[in-house]
């Protein structure tokens, strides 16, 4: 430990041969090389598209140093010599507890507490320097909340060009986490398809009465995904007139729904995901679960290629069934000024408590990418070549749905 | 060499004072100064004319000291300044038929160069707004307060105008302006000690730094710049986020009940409170951020302050406010200090 200064300043002067490094494996034999593994910073190979995402570039890389520290606390655990009662799926499940809980903290008090944890792994939990490292920890997490409680009031802090506040991100990740985790067991298929850097469009089924199906395909790629990028969903117009909403869905990185927000976050090489069916799909009856409503008038298609972005078809399987939406009244909606009034087995009978969704089980297929480069900006101005990608598109998602439908004993297993 | 004369008018006023502070530092350009009122403190190398913008005489003016250059900063509040209030029509008068004539003028005199100030309200702030107006999205800004009308009325003749005449015109469209001086309606409603917001609403707002209003419109001036630019400093960030950078937590109001007591005209007309809220309500709810690649393609102009230097530097000023009877002799001390650093360097050299 005491020649960890010396070593980082080696790398400080040495930086441009130790950036090609990657992480090398994790060996558990001795605890100095865990720490130096885990003391890197993979740097990536620079590209003229990554500049426009410092941000997120940052995040990644922090996670993954985060991730490397875990993982080395992970095999030095498994090397513990196994007492009576423990399992491997007892510390399998101490892992997991110990990753989920961690993630909602500053990316600093993670790596204390988790070189305190290595630290006292051998040591009894008697021991007074253990439980001084956890105050250490506790203290640093409540400075770390109060600074940042503190900094908002001052107006210190940063929304990125089309509003979203990473901050606020942080503190959505655990119910996001918990929804996608717990709650809907998502499993999400096809991952590798996203690109993890650059832009994309992702076009998805729309339903389920809220729109959770958009949160969940966010959340897919932020937690699963290697790059954990982060998604930007075009919502409805609506729902930039409500109070409230429209601050929350611009702060959470959503942005309205109009080809030039589409084409701006495209060309700052941001993932941008659509729900071409619109209100025609969030509104779906029950009875057409899975029915893929009209996509829209294709503008979705006519942005990604003039763009060059590719176009990534993507089928959520389970998110149609949360509501069983049995009946629109829209003489109530007219009243209310909302676009549909649904009457679901539980709402509006159970009052709040009808909003709660089922909880069913989910998977998201995200599909092999459909190139748009070769069409050249001009192909945006071919109806031809537009319909024909839309159509192609949503063949796609269809096919997808009905495959996985197929193989679906239970909605909620 | 021969000096090119650059005439400003509403020279006394806010920008064109500062516009003729920075000319008069070149000694190629000889600046005339244009007003209806005589300047306060004139500045020196700027020759001074007390004359109404709409006057016949205004071709001869400009054909005989052979203005190459305009920059147009008349526009009045109808409200504010030394000459007293203005009846509504009055102020159009000014404003809207005052840049006509200019332009007319200026295009008889073969003049190379209008500038105009102008300001990105003109979009208007709606619901369906793109997050980034580009200079050719439509002007939605009309049925504001007079002043923006009028604005939208100049923009709209500019627009016809270019399509007859070959003249260089670069109209260039600023968002709230901040900066130390606290002159302007967006710092007089960021500087209140609660500026009242919306309840539930937080648009992004964008801002520009008074040194890139001025220095934006002489770089049109000098770079010969032709056509319609935003001009804004870099970063957006939420309003309740601006307030509270200046060291003001926002005042959330229910906006139906805001909607509904701006509808009375007592209200609206009413001089208090046309001051905390010198905007239409819709511009604390809906974006209206405007696209600056033209700004740095075309126009190729880099602002020199974020947003974020901005309001930290009216944060400061608002905090020296209470202390303005001490701030001349500061400075004059700080003058005295640099003035001996470089007599010490020339000594030394």
């Amino acid at each position: 430990m005491s020649d960890q200064p010396q070593k980082r300043r080696r790398r400080a002067a040495g930086g441009a041969d130790e950036a090609e490094q990657t992480i090398p494996v994790v060996d558990a034999s001795t605890e100095e090389t865990a720490l130096t593994a885990a003391d890197e910073y993979p740097v990536e190979p620079e590209t003229p598209i990554e500049v426009v995402n410092i941000d997120n570039d940052l995040r990644r890389t922090s996670q993954t140093r985060i991730d490397s520290l875990l993982s080395a606390l992970e095999t030095e655990i498994r090397a513990l010599p196994p007492s009576e009662d423990e399992r491997e799926s007892a510390i399998a499940e101490v892992i997991h507890l110990i990753r989920e809980s961690l993630t909602r903290w500053p990316k600093k008090a993670i790596e204390m507490a988790v070189t305190t944890l290595k630290a006292n792994i051998n040591s009894d939990y008697l021991d007074a320097d253990f439980w001084k490292g956890i105050g250490l920890v506790l203290r640093y997490q409540l400075d770390a909340n109060a600074d940042m409680v503190k900094r908002r009031w001052r107006g210190d802090y940063a929304v990125d060009e089309f509003g979203l506040d990473y901050e606020l991100l942080d503190l959505a990740k655990p119910l996001l986490l918990f929804m996608y985790r717990k709650y809907w067991r998502v499993e999400a298929i096809g991952l590798e398809n996203v690109p993890d850097s650059g832009r994309a469009l992702l076009v998805c089924n729309h339903s389920g009465v809220l729109p959770w199906d958009g949160a969940m395909v966010g959340a897919a790629l932020n937690f699963e995904h290697e790059a954990g990028r982060v998604l930007r969903n075009l919502h409805l117009s609506w729902f930039s007139s409500l109070p409230f909403i429209s601050p929350l869905l611009s702060r959470l990185g959503q942005v309205q729904a109009l080809p030039a927000n589409a084409e701006a976050l495209l060309e700052r090489d941001e993932l941008v995901g659509v729900f071409p069916e619109g209100l025609k799909g969030v509104g779906k009856l029950f009875k057409d679960r899975y029915r893929l409503a009209r996509f829209g008038r294709g503008g979705f298609v006519k942005v990604a290629v003039k763009t060059g972005a590719p176009i990534i078809p993507v089928s959520i399987i389970g998110g149609e069934e949360i509501h069983p939406h049995l009946h629109n009244a829209k003489s109530v909606a007219k009243l209310l000024g909302f676009p549909y009034f649904p009457i679901t087995p539980t709402f509006p009978w159970l009052g709040p408590l009808g909003l709660i969704p089922l909880p069913t089980k989910w998977t998201i297929v995200f599909g092999e990418p459909i190139e748009t480069e070769q069409y050249g900006s001009k192909g945006a101005e071919d109806p031809l070549l537009i319909s024909q990608l839309t159509e192609q598109v949503r063949t796609t998602i269809q096919n997808t749905l009905l495959d996985h439908l197929k193989d679906r004993s239970n909605i909620f297993v | 060499m021969e000096r090119r004369t650059v005439l400003i008018t509403g020279a006394a006023g806010r920008w064109g004072r500062r516009l003729a502070r920075q000319l008069a530092k070149f000694p190629i350009v000889r600046v005339i100064g244009l007003d209806i009122t005589p300047p306060e403190r004139p500045i020196d190398g700027v020759e001074y004319i007390q004359a109404d913008l709409r006057n016949p005489l205004l071709v001869e003016l400009l054909r005989t000291e052979k203005v190459e250059g305009i920059l147009h900063m008349v526009f009045t509040s109808g409200l504010s300044g030394g000459r007293g209030l203005l009846s509504p029509e009055d102020a159009f008068q000014t404003n809207v038929m005052g840049t006509m004539e200019v332009l007319a003028a200026a295009n008889a005199a073969d003049v190379k160069q209008v500038v105009i100030k102008s300001t990105t309200m003109v979009y208007g702030a709606h619901v369906d707004n793109p997050l980034y107006l580009h200079e050719n999205a439509p002007l939605r800004g009309t049925d504001g307060k007079p002043l923006l009308r009028h604005r939208y009325e100049i923009e709209r003749f500019i627009a016809d105008f270019r399509r007859n005449h070959a003249m260089n015109i670069a109209v260039l469209r600023f968002p709230g302006i901040v900066g130390a001086s606290g002159a302007s309606s967006t710092m007089r409603y960021l500087g209140q000690p609660t500026p009242p917001t919306l309840l539930g609403f937080d648009p992004l707002m964008q801002i520009v730094h008074e040194a890139d209003v001025i220095g934006s419109l002489l770089h049109a001036l000098v770079a010969e710049a032709n056509g319609v630019f935003n001009v804004a400093a870099d970063g957006v960030m939420p309003l309740s986020q601006m307030i509270r950078r200046v060291g003001r937590q926002p005042l959330p109001i229910f906006h139906p009940l805001a909607y509904a007591a701006g509808r009375f005209g007592f209200v609206r007309h009413n001089r208090l409170a046309n001051q905390i809220m010198p905007f239409e309500l819709d511009y604390l709810r809906f974006p209206w951020v405007a696209d600056t690649t033209a700004m740095r393609g075309e126009l190729n102009y880099e602002p020199r302050h974020t947003a974020e230097e901005a309001l930290d530097a009216f944060r400061s000023s608002l905090r020296l406010k209470s202390y303005s009877d001490l701030l001349p002799k500061r400075k004059a001390y700080d003058g005295i200090q640099a003035f001996l650093n470089r007599r010490r360097q020339e000594d030394e050299a």
